[in-house]
């Protein structure tokens, strides 16, 4: 099982859900998502956001920022 | 960089020795001497003729072709270069998206580390992609911010905000 995989659609791909992962953390099969992941993840949106010169909120870049 | 500006600033400021002069003026003196030997040079039908039915037109016809498949070579090599690359990336890709995928932290994070070194050599569509893998490891925005780039209404729009929180214009009653 793996961070957005729960059961499958109907032909057999998996079905992305972060609430099955949420689930998993709290049964302790899963580690928690860290800050340095949600920064490197927020620095990946902002670069994508740059390329489409779109504003990132400043949320997130505070939280590119934090780690 | 400096000093091979400063040389060829260095050349042309030289000016030609005497025997340089005397050497070129002496070639285009041979050559004057030479040409006179020759019989007169006429371009005529019969000069067009010859020329556009033997070797110089087909030389000429083959430099242009072998240019031609010259440039029809370089760009495929290109684009094969550029497939190639692009499956690498892609393949690269792959593997960082999977292991950002899994539930252990330590797999996780050098798959996230390493998409998001991905990105800049990514084009659009792909780095689309593994930005929306990523996106689910971003939380929610915060409620209290969720409004810092709504500008549509105007930089006052802390204005429009009455005593119980109505949103309501109030230019428009």
């Amino acid at each position: 099982m793996t961070l957005n995989e729960t059961e499958s659609w109907g032909d057999g791909s998996p079905r992305p859900s972060v609430a099955a992962f949420d689930a998993r953390v709290a049964a302790g099969k899963a580690d928690p998502i860290t800050p340095s992941e949600r920064a490197f993840a927020a620095k990946v949106y902002i670069m994508y956001n740059d390329r489409r010169g779109i504003p990132t909120e400043p949320w997130i870049k505070e939280l590119a920022e934090s780690s | 960089m400096h000093r091979a500006a400063a040389l060829i600033e260095k050349a042309a400021m030289r000016r030609p020795s005497g025997r340089t002069v005397s050497a070129v003026t002496g070639l285009f003196g041979l050559g004057f001497v030479a040409r006179g030997f020759l019989p007169p040079f006429v371009i005529d039908d019969g000069f067009w003729r010859d020329f556009l039915t033997g070797p110089p037109a087909a030389g000429a016809f083959a430099v242009a072709a072998a240019a031609l498949a010259y440039r029809a070579a370089t760009r495929s090599a290109l684009e094969q270069r550029r497939a190639a690359e692009r499956a690498e990336w892609w393949a690269r890709a792959e593997w960082a998206m999977n292991r950002a995928s899994s539930d252990e932290a330590t797999e996780r994070s050098a798959g996230v580390q390493a998409a998001a070194a991905l990105v800049p050599g990514a084009t659009d569509a792909e780095a689309a992609i593994v930005s929306a893998v990523l996106s689910s490891f971003l939380p929610s925005p915060p409620l209290t911010r969720d409004t810092d780039l709504d500008t549509s209404r105007g930089p006052d729009r802390e204005s429009c905000h009455d005593e119980q929180g109505d949103d309501s214009d109030p230019e428009r009653d």
